[in-house]
């Protein structure tokens, strides 16, 4: 009975868990203008992050090592040191998109203007990545966070014409309206925010925090594959959602609240309590992971005591990171800078770094002398350079297709 | 999970299986990383080895490439010119080492740990591993490559150079493909195997002369490729 009640909660924050800020926009952006065209997307994005994590939540189990320390220790410390500056900038965008996303989600709540609630939010983040034990955190906000399941609720009583979205996404149905530039710019950054590398720092990490071993594979996979899959469906649920209200009036979203407002015509009042308690939920669950993933990848990278599984006090140095990151994502929102805009930038920029981890990653999961008896199979390696091909090509288009396109304007 | 002993095979190599790995201490708390090896040479000209692990950002910074690793030294320095060590990192004994695997863990707590690397001994000189790294290498023939790794015999306390590892240097030979016992993905092992399918070993007794300050290995024999040994 504990064992089933532990496998469930696994599956259940893993789905709480899924969706950040970067999904949220990214998918209500894409379905307002695409509807479901895009939605192979995500599907091959989530299928990406399932074979991803996958393999570096057993890299973690059977080495005890995690990303960083492995990118190290493969691409030796130059080119490990440029991977680590470019995944550390991607994942602090990342946490300050998180962060604006929290005080936004917060301000629609209460009609405070942002700017006042930042402080305040990168303030609770701090002490929840201080003090918060380590799966009390993942799990109550991965709990919250499955608050919007709502979007598929809503999706339901919103009653579209399933016909036609199972159509737009089958056949890629790019609408007339749109160049086909824009079309592949959106794509890649659907990818992106389903595929960001802060995931995986995280995932990696949290095995060694949750002192994963051999006999937590299981569990580790149910999670993965069972759990990021349903996340994903929300993903399409939120695109589905604004596809079906904003899709006929060509309304841009731009907004946290407009991500929520199919939700509220569907479900009124009570749906965009229940969206808020999710957008805030997920957004701060993503705060901490991606603060978290800041102190994590610097911290294995110069072989610091890293991790929540030590008191603060044995991991200062970690500690002290995480300060600063918080302070610096603090101080860049209280610019006024538009968390959306960030938002954008990170899951683009999520894209571009992806190659960087998910590399090494793949070579050590092929490697007996970290992994033992449980290098990669041969599914795993066909799906792992599949991917390695797509993460890559995702890669060397995303900035060109960002220029090009002014951003997807 | 836990992999096997390193020190108890016949050789390590230090690049692959020694260099950039995390140090934990006896209650398995972290340390630091190993950001380069020292090696001391014999002035009789006995077998050269690897006798402690160095880091700190004074071991560090010279590794980050030639030019670049120059001028960040000279940065660092320049932060503390106060402080008579700023060149000097810190150092930690090979007897420490209790388990080399996915880490290398040491049979001591880590509470004041880290000391000063010591002068060397009369009679000895010391090196790092990093300067050796990347020195390119002249046969007979001419150009034979550059030094990739050095294989290591695991000998308590005192690591003897064993043999060259050497090659053409393309990117990724601290993915370990040309050695080891990989099994995939095919086409990564494909590129990266290509790109490697020169490298050899060279016993160190065929090694004449390195000439550590400006960088140069004379060898009197060509590297027996690695291919061809297996």
């Amino acid at each position: 009975m504990k064992k089933f009640f532990g496998l469930a909660l696994g599956i259940l924050t893993a789905i709480g868990g899924f969706v950040d800020i970067g999904d949220l926009v990214t998918n209500a952006q894409v379905g307002a203008r695409f509807g479901l065209s895009l939605g192979l997307v995500v599907v091959l994005g989530v299928l990406g992050i399932c074979v991803f994590a996958e393999m570096s939540g057993r890299v973690a189990v059977c080495s005890n090592r995690a990303t960083f320390d492995l990118v190290r220790e493969r691409l030796g410390p130059r080119v490990g040191l440029l991977n680590l500056v470019a995944s550390m900038i991607v994942t602090l965008l990342t946490f300050i998109a998180e962060i604006g996303g929290v005080a936004l989600a917060l301000s629609l709540a209460s009609s405070v203007n942002d700017l006042l609630i930042i402080p305040i939010v990168g303030l609770l983040v701090w002490l929840v990545l201080w003090r918060a034990r380590f799966s009390l955190m993942e799990n109550v906000l991965g709990l919250l966070g499955l608050a919007l399941v709502v979007f598929a609720v809503a999706l339901w009583k919103l009653d579209p014409s399933w016909g036609h979205l199972a159509h737009q996404t089958f056949t890629v149905a790019k609408p007339g309206d749109e160049d086909w530039m824009t079309y592949a710019y959106y794509a890649v950054a659907l990818f992106g925010a389903a595929m960001t590398p802060y995931e995986v720092f995280f995932f990696s990490s949290g095995g060694v925090e949750e002192k994963w071993t051999e006999k937590d594979l299981g569990q580790m996979r149910a999670n993965v594959f069972v759990g990021f899959p349903l996340g994903g469906l929300l993903s399409l649920a939120i695109a589905g959602c604004t596809a079906t209200v904003f899709g006929p009036l060509d309304v841009q979203v731009d907004a946290l609240s407009q991500v929520g407002l199919p939700v509220g015509v569907a479900l009124g009042k009570i749906g965009i309590a229940i969206v808020l308690v999710g957008f805030v939920a997920a957004t701060f669950g993503a705060a901490c992971e991606t603060g978290l993933s800041v102190g994590y990848s610097l911290a294995q990278y110069l072989g610091w005591q890293w991790g929540k599984f030590v008191r603060p006090d044995e991991a200062t140095r970690f500690h002290v990171v995480l300060v600063l990151a918080t302070m610096l994502g603090v101080a860049v929102l209280m610019t006024g800078v538009d968390p959306i805009m960030v938002t954008e930038i990170s899951v683009v920029g999520s894209a571009v770094a992806l190659p960087l981890t998910y590399f090494p990653i793949l070579v050590v999961a092929n490697d007996r002398d970290y992994m033992g008896e449980h290098v990669n199979g041969t599914l795993a390696n066909a799906l792992g350079t599949v991917y390695l091909v797509v993460v890559v090509l995702a890669a060397l288009a995303a900035l060109p297709l960002l220029v090009l396109t002014g951003m997807g304007s | 999970m836990r992999i096997g002993n390193r020190l108890e095979g016949e050789w390590i190599d230090a690049m692959l299986h020694l260099m950039d790995r995390q140090v934990v201490d006896v209650e398995g708390r972290m340390v630091c990383n190993v950001d380069d090896l020292e090696i001391t040479l014999d002035d009789d000209g006995g077998t050269p080895a690897v006798t402690r692990l160095l880091t700190g950002p004074a071991a560090l910074l010279p590794r980050m490439s030639g030019r670049t690793g120059h001028w960040l030294r000279r940065r660092w320095i320049s932060l503390g010119i106060q402080y008579a060590h700023r060149d000097v990192p810190l150092a930690i004994d090979l007897e420490r080492i209790r388990h080399l695997g996915s880490a290398v863990e040491l049979d001591v707590r880590r509470d004041g740990l880290l000391d000063l690397e010591p002068d060397a001994e009369p009679g000895t000189s010391h090196r790092r591993l990093g300067e050796l790294l990347g020195m390119a290498v002249e046969g007979p023939g001419g150009h034979v490559g550059k030094v990739l790794d050095v294989r290591l015999s695991a000998d308590p306390g005192r690591y003897e150079f064993g043999h060259l590892v050497i090659g053409p240097g393309h990117p990724g030979s601290m993915l370990g493909y040309d050695r080891g016992d990989f099994n995939g993905p095919w086409l990564v092992q494909r590129i990266v195997g290509r790109l490697h399918r020169h490298v050899g070993l060279l016993s160190w007794d065929e090694v004449e002369a390195v000439d550590w300050d400006h960088g140069g290995v004379r060898v009197t024999e060509e590297p027996q490729l690695l291919t061809e040994i297996d």
